[in-house]
């Protein structure tokens, strides 16, 4: 009786925790709509709402995770998938504005995990490895632009969507090459985290990540002067643009320090509960630094943003790498972060739009394989200019595919900015770092993987 | 800058007192009771809230939504997780009869004279009728955390009435929980079924018994996807945020939905020792969080359109009847007795202690919508608290020292074989 497989022998054939992983997430589902059912006969409480949402993205996000787990995916792409599905833009369980009042919780998380990726950045583990870090980074900056904008260019022709004539296409072509740039520490430390994976490959990966990602300011705002020289007539390049990128990113970074002194000698005088004091200090961190640059604003008119995430970054380098307590830290850090993964990434697979990636599917395709093609063929290039061993040769380049906040932050000042041709380049941008916020985390997976530098999961010690 | 500063007060707050051991300190007993039990963190947070310092804003307040739901679950859940069946049908009558003897005594002396009260003041309908049943359920509590206190001291560590004692105070709050419940399903006028306008307060009952069963069922699956402390934080949390938000949402106690499903898991012997160490490791930092909530969004007066007096005079009255009725209970309870060793009549005096239970209540309470009403019980409730802690040493000590009226020797109690 083969072909009469029932319901029962289905599910006995699924393995144990996936099957309790679905039985979960369709109970949970079940009574989401239950519950919003309910809610047309009572005076529902709207901040009550927003609780009950976060409460079911943890829920069905990590068993989502778990899936993807089982299926060989970083669990992280579950969580962005489970974000997706149950999101405005499929199914509608989290309706968009729960999305959008849980954006403060959002911006905690991303601050706690730039703590995370200072924490796990071991400056002994790279000694011996620096001239990679610059080799990659070097080749990663040169290839990317250069076949970004030389793809773009001959692409034109016959790809709709682009902005029309020379210099708007030239802009548009320097500011895409400017946001290909951009990776996603947040997935990469995530990955590297729910892999646990150590060691020389992996630590060169985080480091050229997080120096990626601070590098891309800085270009994005030179690429951008250049697209405002190129379309506004009489504008000259802002050289400025710079030193005020510069002051800021250099006094996030002295913060960061005393911040990180600042946890060194409250572990060590008062003995603090690390993983409460890492809550708190992400929670810290993020008003800390908006307070201060509206302070500077409204008192001084003094227009310097402190970047939280790179407060966050360096305070967790300093105590890492600067304290007794590292290893401890690192590890508090790994306790309490896997229900901020799966809320921060479930938020952001919430809030991807795939409107952008149905209106201009060719435009997004050409210019996803542009990136790709670029930061594989800059690192394979960088990795062999530093001799790195072959292996690292061929995984580095997929090591820095996803993308996340930082980039559709870019994109949207992009649309910003510059109105008349702005959208038509920021909107394909959105389904780009949508497509590769999917991809990425499961691409580095496979990478570290690869490398031999990952080890059994620290959640079920 | 005033949330920033305010978080940052929290902060500090929280993880300088968070490994404190007040158990010894030199101190009165009265000022040791409230820093063992943690309600000066009421005060303190009051101290930070609105009506003081303003340290603590209202966006401050809102911002910890989450985590104050959170916290209320956290509580309901471990209280759940304590009542085995397995336990409890091991316990002699007397220890079965008594809790709730005992926690009916404070909450009919207290509940019935607010009912007259509200009704007077803020007039007919169900919200006096629900503020009454919330002061009940506060009356009803008892903590055990002071008797716990003098059960370290030496002369009274193997005292059968303080674990008599103890046992009472545990069960009695259970009938709080209950009530407490009750209430806010009493508050909805809409049936949970359109169109079937009957029983609307027991389909509601129905279906708050529904979602903590639910709640318990989802708890039970959890180690099924992973055992190990790490995984279950991120379900525990997840369950526990969707459970309360759902509970919230649908204006109902995430309290009581809470102690549903942790009565449900205490049943349930196979897996609940992985939930409970869950909710173990948790619940201590959560009940600390929500005490400094509770007094940060304590106003004393204000919204109730009563003057800080008369409140406080209300307040006295109502911790007075609830002396009474808690002695009362005590008294019957101690005539009505066939245990071998009776215990002195006037041992209701040893339950006076309310808790952070009754604050989790007033909070939830609170949570559910603030009316003049929610502010008076909050008020009330919050000043019962701390003017109870102060006190109960010494009628504690009062009670012990008072001979037993029985001579034979008493079998083990059940506080005896649970701690």
């Amino acid at each position: 009786m083969k072909g009469s497989m029932n319901w029962y022998d289905v599910s006995r054939s699924i393995s144990g925790v996936t099957r309790w992983a679905l039985v979960i997430i369709v109970a949970a589902t079940g009574l989401m709509i239950i519950g919003k059912t309910l809610a047309g006969v009572v005076n529902t409480s709207a901040p009550s709402a927003v609780i009950q949402g976060l409460g079911f993205l943890l829920i069905v996000g990590w068993c989502t995770g778990l899936l993807a787990e089982r299926m060989g995916l970083p669990r992280l792409t579950g969580y962005i998938v489970a974000g997706l599905l149950v999101g405005p833009s499929v199914i509608g369980i989290l309706e968009s504005d729960i999305v959008e009042n849980l954006g403060p919780l959002d911006d905690l998380a991303s601050t706690f995990i730039a703590l995370v990726a200072g924490g796990e950045l071991r400056l002994a583990l790279l000694r011996g490895h620096w001239r990679s870090i610059f080799a990659w980074i070097g080749g990663q900056s040169l290839a990317v632009p250069l076949v970004v904008i030389g793809g773009i260019f001959l692409a034109a022709p016959v790809v709709p969507g682009l902005p029309a004539g020379g210099s708007r296409l030239l802009a548009a072509a320097v500011v895409i090459a400017a946001i290909s740039l951009a990776r996603s520490p947040a997935a990469t430390v995530a990955v590297i985290d729910e892999s646990n994976a150590r060691g020389p490959f992996t630590e060169t990966v985080l480091a050229v990540t997080i120096a990626m990602d601070t590098l891309v300011i800085l270009l994005f705002g030179g690429a951008m002067s250049f697209a405002g020289m190129l379309v506004t007539p009489g504008a000259a390049f802002n050289g400025g643009i710079f030193l005020g990128l510069g002051a800021e990113i250099g006094l996030s970074i002295v913060m960061g320090v005393l911040v990180g002194f600042l946890v060194i000698l409250a572990v060590r005088v008062m003995h603090l509960d690390l993983p409460v004091l890492l809550a708190a200090l992400a929670f810290l961190i993020t008003r800390l630094s908006r307070e201060i640059s509206s302070v500077l604003e409204h008192r001084w008119d003094v227009h310097l943003h402190l970047e939280p995430l790179l407060v966050a970054l360096t305070a967790g380098i300093v105590v890492q790498n600067l304290s007794r307590r590292g290893e401890a830290f690192t590890e508090a850090l790994e306790r309490i972060a896997p229900p901020i993964y799966v809320i921060f990434f479930g938020l952001a697979g919430a809030s991807l739009d795939l409107g952008a990636l149905r209106s201009s599917w060719i435009l997004v395709l050409l210019l996803i394989g542009l990136r790709a093609f670029g930061l594989y063929f800059g690192s394979w290039i960088g990795a062999a200019a530093a001799r790195d061993e072959p292996a690292w040769r061929w995984l580095a380049g997929w090591t820095s595919m996803s993308q996340a906040g930082v980039s559709l932050g870019l994109a949207a000042e992009v649309a910003r900015r510059y109105p008349e041709w702005g959208p038509s380049v920021s909107t394909p941008l959105v389904a780009v770092i949508a497509v590769n916020q999917l991809m990425g985390p499961a691409l580095l997976d496979r990478a570290l993987r690869k490398s031999g530098e990952t080890h059994p999961d620290k959640l079920d010690a | 800058m005033t949330t920033l500063l305010s978080l940052a007060a929290l902060l500090v707050l929280v993880l300088a007192t968070a490994h404190r051991q007040p158990w010894r300190l030199p101190l009165p007993a009265g000022v040791r009771m409230l820093l063992v039990t943690r309600s000066d963190f009421l005060l303190i947070g009051a101290l930070l809230g609105p009506f003081f310092l303003r340290v603590v804003d209202t966006t401050t307040i809102e911002i910890l939504r989450p985590f104050s739901s959170l916290a209320l679950g956290f509580i309901g859940l471990h209280y759940g997780l304590q009542l085995d069946a397995q336990r409890l049908r091991k316990v002699p009558p007397f220890y079965k009869l008594g809790p709730w003897v005992q926690a009916a005594g404070g909450a009919v002396a207290v509940g019935i004279p607010a009912w007259f009260f509200f009704r007077e003041v803020f007039g007919t309908g169900r919200e006096p009728v629900v503020a009454a049943l919330v002061l009940a359920a506060a009356a009803a509590c008892s903590t055990g955390i002071p008797l716990e206190m003098l059960a370290r001291e030496e002369k009274y560590r193997a005292s059968p009435l303080l674990m008599m004692l103890r046992h009472l105070a545990e069960m009695g709050e259970l009938l709080a929980l209950v009530i407490f419940g009750l209430a806010l399903c009493y508050r909805h006028e809409n049936p949970v079924i359109i169109g079937w306008d009957a029983f609307i307060t027991l389909q509601w009952i129905g279906f708050s018994l529904l979602l903590g069963a639910l709640f318990g069922g989802v708890l039970l699956l959890l180690p099924r996807v992973g055992r190990s402390g790490g995984r279950m934080m991120v379900t525990g949390i997840g369950a526990l945020l969707f459970f309360t938000g759902s509970a919230s949402f649908l204006l109902l106690s995430p309290l009581f939905v809470s102690l549903i499903a942790g009565i449900i898991v205490a049943n349930v012997p196979s897996e609940s020792r992985h939930i409970a160490r869950f909710a173990t490791r948790a619940e201590p930092s959560f009940v600390l969080f929500l005490l400094i909530v509770a007094g940060a969004v304590w106003q004393l007066n204000a919204g109730s359109g009563f003057g800080i007096w008369e409140i406080v005079a209300l307040a006295f009255v109502l911790m007075m009847l609830r002396l009474i009725g808690k002695t009362a209970a005590g008294w019957i309870l101690a005539k009505t007795t066939h245990a071998a060793r009776e215990p002195p009549r006037r041992f209701g005096l040893g339950l006076v202690a309310q808790g952070s239970i009754s604050a989790a209540l007033a909070l939830d309470y609170l949570q559910s919508g603030s009316t003049p009403e929610t502010r008076v019980v909050v008020t009330v409730v919050l000043l019962a608290v701390l003017a109870t802690e102060l006190i109960s040493p010494w009628l504690i000590l009062h009670v012990l020292e008072r001979k037993p009226r029985g001579t034979s020797a008493p079998k083990a109690g059940p506080a005896e074989s649970s701690s």
